[in-house]
């Protein structure tokens, strides 16, 4: 046995259902005359689980896929950090925030170069400040 | 219909509104022929700053954005054999083999005129039949609208890349995330985590900013980007007669076949193109020319992406049904100024729907002003490497998500969506069909609510009518069609439409 894309995707949403569904259960159902709010959630969650399994069961018996699932975790934690970091660091404005998340961005670029850094930074600085505090007159702290 | 075009002029020629379209098409254009950067996701960073415009305006805007994409895609993919967009895949074979040969100004002529020669007749087309369409729904009750939404679903959802069964989880998950929040009707949360963000709804656009632009942020860092050539020369831009008289036919079939394409849903302008390219070889009379420099295998593709690029708009506007997921955005871009699309806005909003439609002509023609005068201009911006690019898209879309509310959970939120947006990616699901169920899901559980309410609970409702039956039909033959072998072998040559 092996794994194939189709059966972690399988396993993923069949998860994902098998939680919805059983939230769905605790919202008063109702009844098809007058659907209650676990009504429509019921159906389509439990869809989800049946599909899920469905692709699961398929992807066990699939040949292996030609490229294997691969996932690119540098990017991948690197873009995530530069984003959550941002929430986190953005009451203290813009300068602050965008310095860090231009730093950490560029981390995940393959190809970085140093003197682009500073340059990248400062733009950055000055385009959300241009069209968001300038142009749109949102109040954020700069 | 005269005097609809005629209002929509008087809105469409208005300073602001012609100066939103010039902005529209140039950034359409630009992120067109840039490799990575595609109308999605310049529509998803873009949606959060059209909260400041008028309705018009914006749809005037990210319309721009999508039809210009498809005339920048293809001028990247004659020159320099890279398609900007999936939907110019098709123009690189012929296109850039007559680059090759010397005549790189013929074919991006050839282009500009069919796709301009497209969108003139696509949207005459949508200011003719949109009206028709619209007032034929005004006639459907909650069992139709409920059956036809969930065919659009289906359909996108098995005739995007990918197994059958893929799409349509997507799909459904997309439903689930549109259900986060209050119920309407009962009060009742559902979904919430006890979270206060996540009591009125996960707002569209962090979502869209999430799946589309920081997933494809993720997956672009981990290709490796091919340099773009810099010596690309172009000659004269006239065409010869002879390649004008064998252009003319193949740009009215590929306009027929976009403009059917486009108002399917599930199947867009890359479909479209690929099913024009195939037609006009089969029509040569010499065949074997494709793939050498056929300038017929540029005329018909280019108009046949732009026509359904076009009449895309027709179901979106009409019915407030995408079939696609930028037009799922655009219709999240309308119901963020509190306009629920459907066939009352023909009539309620005529100088939003009509202002549209003369914006798409006025658009074309600037495109043509744009793109042929200016291509050398356009070349050099092309050398934009990606690494200045997506730091900026980056922080548009941070700080797009974030003004939404000044709430900083939606960006940690965003940044979720963009990691299952990845994961699921790398899984090969699409995106499309859980950008549509999100659009749609609401919409779905209040008309399937609503027509059970009618009929007391009989589930036959979705039956009895024949308009409802014949679309809950359509969506059972389409499954069945795609799940037979034959079919399902076909269909990866059915390019995921952007």
């Amino acid at each position: 046995m092996h794994v194939t894309k189709d059966s972690l995707g399988g396993l993923l949403f069949a998860a994902i259902g098998l939680s919805a569904l059983l939230m769905s259960r605790s919202y008063p159902a109702g009844s098809a005359l007058s659907m209650g709010p676990g009504y429509f959630p019921t159906i389509v969650s439990t869809l989800m689980l049946g599909l899920g399994v469905l692709l699961f069961l398929r992807g066990l018996r699939a040949p292996a896929d030609d490229t294997p699932f691969a996932v690119a975790w540098r990017p991948l934690a690197l873009v995530t950090a530069a984003i959550a970091g941002f929430a986190f660091l953005i009451e203290f404005g813009i300068i602050v925030s965008v310095t860090y998340l231009v730093i950490a961005a560029w981390f995940a670029d393959p190809n970085r170069k140093a003197r682009a850094l500073i340059v990248l930074i400062v733009i950055g600085i000055l385009v959300p400040i241009l069209i968001f505090s300038v142009g749109l007159k949102l109040p954020i702290k700069i | 219909m005269l005097d609809g075009l005629l209002l929509g002029f008087q809105v469409a020629l208005s300073l602001d509104n012609l100066l939103y379209c010039l902005i529209g098409v140039t950034l359409g254009t630009f992120i067109g022929m840039l490799p990575g950067v595609g109308p999605l996701v310049t529509i998803a960073v873009l949606l959060p700053m059209t909260y400041g415009l008028t309705p018009v305006a914006s749809m005037i805007m990210l319309a721009g954005i999508y039809y210009g994409a498809s005339y920048g895609g293809s001028s990247t993919a004659i020159l320099v054999n890279l398609p900007g967009e999936s939907s110019s895949v098709v123009t690189c074979i012929d296109g850039y083999q007559m680059a090759r040969r010397g005549r790189a100004g013929a074919a991006l002529a050839i282009a500009a005129i069919g796709s301009f020669i497209a969108g003139c007749i696509g949207t005459f087309s949508i200011a003719l039949f949109a009206p028709m369409l619209g007032s034929a729904a005004l006639a459907f009750g909650p069992a139709e609208y409920a059956s036809l939404i969930t065919m659009a679903l289906v359909a996108t959802s098995v005739l995007v890349q990918g197994a059958v069964v893929k799409g349509l989880l997507m799909a459904l998950l997309g439903i689930l995330i549109g259900l986060v929040g209050m119920d309407v009707n009962s009060g009742a949360m559902r979904f919430t985590f006890g979270q206060q963000s996540l009591m009125e709804g996960i707002d569209f656009v962090v979502v869209a900013v999430g799946m589309f632009a920081f997933s494809e942020i993720i997956r672009e860092l981990s290709l490796s980007h091919r340099a773009v050539e810099g010596n690309v020369k172009v000659d004269s831009l006239m065409p010869t007669r002879t390649e004008l008289q064998q252009s003319v036919k193949p740009i009215l079939r590929g306009t027929a076949i976009g403009m059917f394409c486009g108002v399917l849903p599930g199947i867009g302008a890359t479909v479209s193109s690929f099913a024009s390219y195939v037609l006009e070889k089969r029509c040569a009379k010499d065949p074997s020319r494709f793939g050498h420099g056929a300038i017929e295998g540029v005329a018909g593709p280019e108009s046949a992406n732009n026509a359904s690029a076009q009449t895309s708009f027709i179901p979106t506007l009409t019915l407030g049904v995408p079939g696609s997921a930028t037009m799922a955005l655009m219709l999240g871009a309308l119901m963020i100024h509190g306009i629920t699309p459907g066939p009352n806005v023909i009539s309620e909003r005529p100088e939003l729907f009509w202002g549209l439609v003369a914006s798409m002509w006025i658009g074309n023609v600037l495109l043509v002003i744009l793109n042929l005068p200016l291509i050398r201009l356009w070349i050099t911006l092309l050398k934009v490497p990606y690494s200045w690019l997506f730091p900026m898209i980056l922080i548009l879309s941070c700080f797009g998500i974030y003004t939404l509310s000044n709430d900083p959970m939606d960006v940690l939120i965003g940044a979720g969506f963009g990691v299952f947006g990845y994961i699921v990616l790398q899984l090969e699901f699409s995106l499309a069909p859980f950008i549509l169920g999100l659009v749609l899901g609401p919409m779905l559980e209040e008309n399937i609510r609503r027509a059970l309410l009618i009929s007391h609970g009989d589930p036959m409702v979705f039956l009895e009518s024949p308009i409802s039956a014949g679309f809950l039909g359509a969506a059972v033959l389409l499954m069945a069609l795609l799940l037979m072998p034959a079919i399902r072998r076909a269909k990866p040559h059915l390019e995921q439409e952007a």
